[in-house]
């Protein structure tokens, strides 16, 4: 397996791992728009900056959803139209595929500071032109300076929170201020498909014809069902155009290729108000929803969601009445597949570590069950995978619900997919995640049909308004905090709580009661913070056409930012670095509390050195056990820190009418919130990579993927309602030939016997093999194992150590 | 046959372990937890196991992972480490094997080979991998060293093990005393029994002992229609060549009991270990995996029935 150079983009690995078995099989046109995909670099489009600017120059005093609607509409009406070659599933948010879209009313002063630097900026550039620089500091950037969400945030936030979070990053809160709040499953089963737009908008207009304007309360209803129509208006506009513009090119296009084109027009025009007929309709119809929702307010994580139950329906119709084969299905699934690809998400430099990889969050979700229980996996459900396996891009993120009555033949499939090394799919076990969703106060029924959005969030299709990014917080900063008195070294400022001097601590107890106080702060902060942004975000981004794909919005006549949806929780707050914390406290426990080889001063100094100089001190914080290992005195710490942190979590009330909801996953900001944290007990150093989502510290584990498993399975998943993300790596050889299938699918079958929510895997490869040549200390879990015979691969000579990493360059899956 | 001891735990029973290892492959079915018994009554010449012959612990000392910083040396409580050149040198005669070297080593560079421990203690590690034993259908391989170099500490673990409902394995060289393998037929679903070199003269030579008794063993294990796999080694040099596979298939056409063969790649992974404990490592090389295969096929050809197949090396 093997990565081309090319697919390498902004720091990102944008395609996975390829081999000449999979490009032999890989239908003709789908390699066709695989490699028009990589033709395109990503780039900036002003055009939705520049009709939202217009719309809201021409609207002063109109209600803010309606001007809001109205910019959607004039973007649909103005956008540029492209149609690619051998498409069959057409539209892009943007002027060209893979644009970043800019919302200027959110946030915009650093696209003017990163103007210059935008097309070279080493995570994540755009290609940025002279005329684009020019058209944004005079027509874009002069209308909103003041009025955007930032600006206001900043102007509200009080000082305290503003250091801890803004100027250091102890608690990362910039991302929805930056952006609009996004993170939802439109209800494309529940609402899109069998009404369409012109259903949705019939219903708005009844609703509004229903309301006595007499009465008070009626007044934002009304211009809330009001933005609603006005958006499904914007949506039949966009859709006609694509059929206009499929026509016009129809004439100037070879006779196949024209017979292709008139089959897109006319199911553009189809759908432009009325509900899908056939499975291509069906898909087309998604994809107008999905890219005009991140058009209306550039937010990441809007989730196709459970593609196999609203799909399948269309399926076995195109099936049985002939319209198309299955192959054909899947060919045009996978056009699909690359149009979420396309889709990226644009992002200043500092929120980009924490979201790398372009990528807009598509997330899809597989298999699971039905509101009755009964298992739900279908033929679309096996050709979700299979566009993954074809496509081989890093978008859409692939998610599957597992559970024990899971067909052999589709725990195989995500047994083939994962050994492939990519992270894909997402592997959540179905109980915990059905679990998670009571707790958001669904019923059962609608429990049972719970959905992924982002990462690993546990969602409802089309019911549910849920957003998990109120802020980052990071449990290596409440060690620190705890150890220093509230100071925050790399910076000198006091930033933390003054629980004490350290020294003054006799037991333990003491020491860990501080480490929680300061976790409690950075929550209370985060609280403090959020509240702001949600109210901008209800003040400032009203978003009618989301809200129309989300019960009850439309019936309660209320946006989705104003509570209008049937649940709410959250928003959200995400936990970086468990692992962490956890190995700082047991290493305090043991060294200077239950042995004594420390005291709290000398431990104090060498962290404050980072350890320079005091060698001895890093490697007896080193030796201490880590987590990962199911080693219990260890483990117990992930439990107190769940069991703490859901309790702290209660505490805040939401101004949608939720409670503040944990989460344990890091999307990539493990890396950033790890430069702001100095050397921990746990041995870490100053500024490295906080550890990965509920996984153990890179390299710690040593007793194998089984312990790793016991380890992570001593907390309850489902509290960290929010979700929780564990990584897994895997020797190659273990998961080779189909005795590694079957030992895969028998691993991910204990994984449901444990309380755990997700897993997604990596493959050790040839790069980490020498990785761990070059240093040892952070690979001490890697093991080469044959037959009566097993050694961590850093003990062995080099040269035998050599001729591993060739065989597992070579290794065939 | 003892009457049927399963409910009965004899108490104190220990051990000499020198390893569990969770999530083992390729040592009996599914997915297994190993536990390595220490000390063995043949001295194969190729062993890639070196820390499992002698049955009393030993320091162990990897030069990849030690920095020198002469820690080893200021814990030894006997003087046995002296620093010579930026490295530890360990005096083997004056070392006890107490581990507190180890214990102070920052680097795990050093490493205690075998510890004494209660039945008790092996359950407790084995029980926690029980989830992934159930799904995969592994369980619990008892390995060495020989584990019937320990029959009463051995017996009592598969005797827990059966009443846990643990499917049980026991990788045996096969030199043990008739009436604890017997003992132990009972309590295991499942023997990997070496056969190293047909011939008692070469066995001998290479091993250390004759193999009448191993042959008697595997015959009397069979006639009691234990399930048994046949496991042969095969080391360039030794029994890699046309007469020792002819020997070999022979051996096999001849006891049609035996269901199973498995051959195993040698390799020189052990060379560390080796090197570990400051002994020289032995140089046999691997085998080429084409020849095994086709060596495979030879013996299945011989003997009706028989499956043959070469375990998953490096080569
Ligand atoms: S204590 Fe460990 S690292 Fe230090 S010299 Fe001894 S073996 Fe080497
Ligand atoms: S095991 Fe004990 S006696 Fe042997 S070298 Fe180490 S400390 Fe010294």
């Amino acid at each position: 397996m093997a990565t081309r150079a090319e697919e390498i983009e902004g720091g990102t690995v944008v395609s996975l791992p390829v081999s000449a078995e999979w490009e032999a099989d890989l239908r003709p046109r789908i390699a066709r728009l695989r490699a028009q995909y990589f033709t395109h670099k990503p780039s900036v489009c002003l055009e939705r900056a520049l009709s939202y600017t217009e719309v809201f120059k021409e609207t002063e005093g109109k209600p803010m959803v309606i001007r809001r609607a109205k910019g959607l509409k004039r973007i649909c009406e103005t956008k540029t139209i492209l149609i690619q070659d051998d498409e069959l599933i057409v539209g892009n948010a943007g002027r060209k595929p893979r644009t970043g879209i800019l919302g200027p009313e959110m946030s915009n002063y650093w696209f003017d500071k990163e103007l210059d630097t935008l097309s070279t900026r080493p995570q994540d550039p755009y290609i940025v032109d002279e005329e684009q620089k020019q058209l944004f500091r005079e027509q874009i950037y002069p209308y909103w300076k003041g009025k955007t969400v930032i600006e206001h945030w900043l102007k509200r936030v009080p000082a305290d929170t503003r250091a801890l979070g803004y100027e250091t990053g102890v608690i990362d809160v910039e991302i929805k201020t930056e952006s609009g709040p996004g993170e939802i499953a439109p209800g494309y089963g529940e609402i899109l498909l069998p009404k369409g737009w012109g259903g949705i908008r019939r219903w708005a207009e009844e609703r509004l014809a229903a309301l006595d304007p007499a009465d008070p309360a009626n007044e934002e209803k009304g211009y809330f069902l009001e933005a609603v129509i006005i958006a499904m208006e914007a949506m039949g506009i966009l859709a006609r155009r694509h059929a206009d513009a499929a026509r016009e090119l129809a004439r100037r296009s070879s006779p196949e290729r024209a017979a292709e084109l008139e089959k897109v027009a006319e199911v553009c025009d189809w759908i432009a108000t009325e509900p899908p007929r056939t499975f291509h309709e069906a898909l087309q119809l998604v994809w107008f929803a999905q890219f005009s929702l991140m058009i209306e307010l550039n937010a990441p994580s809007y989730s196709p969601n459970r593609m196999d139950q609203y799909l399948f329906p269309y399926y076995e119709a195109a099936l049985q009445s002939g319209e198309l084969t299955h192959d054909e299905a899947q060919e045009l699934l996978e056009c699909l597949w690359i149009k979420f690809a396309e889709q990226c998400w644009i992002l200043n430099a500092n929120c980009c570590q924490y979201f790398a990889g372009y990528q807009g969050f598509f997330n899809v979700t597989a298999g699971g069950v039905k509101a009755d229980g009964e298992d739900a996996t279908n033929a679309v459900s096996y050709m979700m995978l299979q566009a993954t396996m074809d496509c081989r891009l890093n978008s859409p993120s692939v998610a599957v619900r597992l559970h024990r009555n899971c067909p052999e033949e589709f725990l195989l499939k995500v047994a083939e997919l994962a050994r492939l090394g990519t992270g894909f799919p997402a592997i959540h076990n179905d109980e915990v995640g059905i679990k998670a969703l009571l707790r958001k106060g669904a019923t059962t029924e609608d429990a049972r049909d719970w959905c992924l959005v982002g990462c690993v969030e546990p969602n409802l299709p089309g019911k549910l308004h849920q957003w998990s990014d109120y802020g980052h917080y990071n449990f290596g900063s409440a060690v620190e905090f705890a150890l220093f008195n509230g100071e925050h070294l790399l910076s000198g400022r006091k930033l933390g709580l003054e629980t004490g001097d350290p020294n003054d601590f006799e037991t333990f107890e003491e020491f860990e009661a501080a480490v929680m106080a300061q976790l409690a702060n950075e929550l209370r902060h985060i609280a403090i913070q959020g509240h702001i942004t949600e109210a901008l975000h209800r003040d400032l981004l009203p978003c009618a056409l989301a809200s129309s794909l989300i019960l009850d919005c439309i019936d309660n006549g209320a946006d989705l930012l104003r509570g209008g949806a049937r649940y709410k929780r959250g928003p959200g707050t995400l936990g970086i670095g468990i692992a962490d914390g956890v190995n700082s406290l047991a290493a305090v426990k043991k060294l200077v509390y239950d042995e004594k080889r420390l005291t709290m001063d000398e431990l104090r100094e060498a962290l404050r050195a980072d350890f320079e100089g005091y060698e001895e001190v890093r490697d007896l914080c080193l030796s201490a056990p880590k987590y990962g290992n199911d080693d219990d005195a260890v483990d117990q710490y992930v439990r107190h820190f769940a069991h703490f942190v859901v309790a702290e979590h209660d505490k805040y009330d939401t101004l949608t009418g939720g409670k503040m909801m944990p989460s344990w996953y890091p999307v990539s900001s493990n890396v950033p919130q790890g430069m702001t944290v100095a050397a921990l007990p746990s041995g870490r150093k100053a500024g490295k990579p906080l550890a990965d989502g509920v996984s153990p510290n890179q390299g710690t584990d040593r007793l194998g993927p089984t312990a790793v498993l016991r380890s992570v399975g001593k907390f309850q998943h489902e509290d960290l309602d929010g979700g929780t993300l564990l990584n897994v790596k895997f020797e190659p050889q273990v998961l080779a030939g189909e005795e590694g299938l079957q030992r895969f699918a028998a691993y991910l079958r204990a994984f449901l016997d444990l309380p755990i929510y997700h897993i997604q895997f990596n493959v050790v490869d040839e790069k980490t093999l020498r990785c761990a040549q070059a240093r040892p200390d952070e690979y001490r879990s890697l093991l080469i194992r044959v037959a009566g015979y097993s050694a961590f691969f850093v003990e062995l000579h080099e040269d035998i150590q050599n001729d591993i990493i060739s065989r597992t360059a070579n290794a065939r899956l | 046959m003892r009457r049927d001891e399963a409910d009965v735990t004899e108490p104190g029973v220990t051990g000499r372990v020198f390893d569990v290892q969770r999530f083992s492959l390729h040592d009996g079915p599914g997915i297994r937890t190993v536990v390595f018994l220490k000390g063995c009554p043949l001295r194969c010449a190729w062993c890639a196991n070196p820390e499992s012959q002698r049955p009393d612990p030993q320091i162990a000392w990897f030069a990849n992972l030690c920095v020198g910083c002469g820690r080893c040396a200021e814990a030894c409580p006997r003087g046995a480490v002296t620093i010579d050149g930026g490295r530890p040198l360990t005096d083997r005669r004056l070392c006890a094997a107490c581990g507190r070297c180890a214990a102070a080593c920052p680097r795990q560079a050093r490493r205690l080979m075998g510890c004494s421990v209660s039945v008790d203690e092996v359950m407790q590690e084995v029980r926690r991998d029980a989830p992934f034993f159930r799904r995969s259908g592994g369980g619990v391989t008892f390995s060495g060293g020989e584990p019937l170099s320990q029959p009463l500490f051995l017996l009592e673990c598969l005797r827990r093990c059966r009443r846990w409902g643990y499917h049980t394995a026991v990788e045996t060289c096969g030199y043990a005393r008739w009436d604890d393998l017997e003992e132990a037929a009972g309590l295991t679903d499942l023997f990997l029994f070496d056969i190293k070199l047909v011939d008692p003269l070469r066995h001998e030579r290479l091993t250390g002992v004759r193999n009448e008794l191993i042959v008697d063993n595997l015959e009397r294990l069979l006639a009691l229609g234990a399930a048994v796999v046949v496991r042969v080694p095969v080391l360039p040099g030794v029994n890699d060549d046309r007469e020792s596979m002819r020997a070999l298939g022979e051996f096999v056409a001849g006891r049609p009991a035996v269901r199973t063969v498995e051959l195993l790649p040698g390799h020189e992974l052990g060379a560390h270990k080796y090197a570990a404990l400051d002994l020289a490592a032995p140089t046999f090389g691997a085998p080429l995996r084409e020849r095994l295969v086709s060596d495979a096929a030879e013996i299945e050809r011989g003997a009706h029935g028989v499956e043959c197949r070469v375990a998953q090396g490096l080569s």
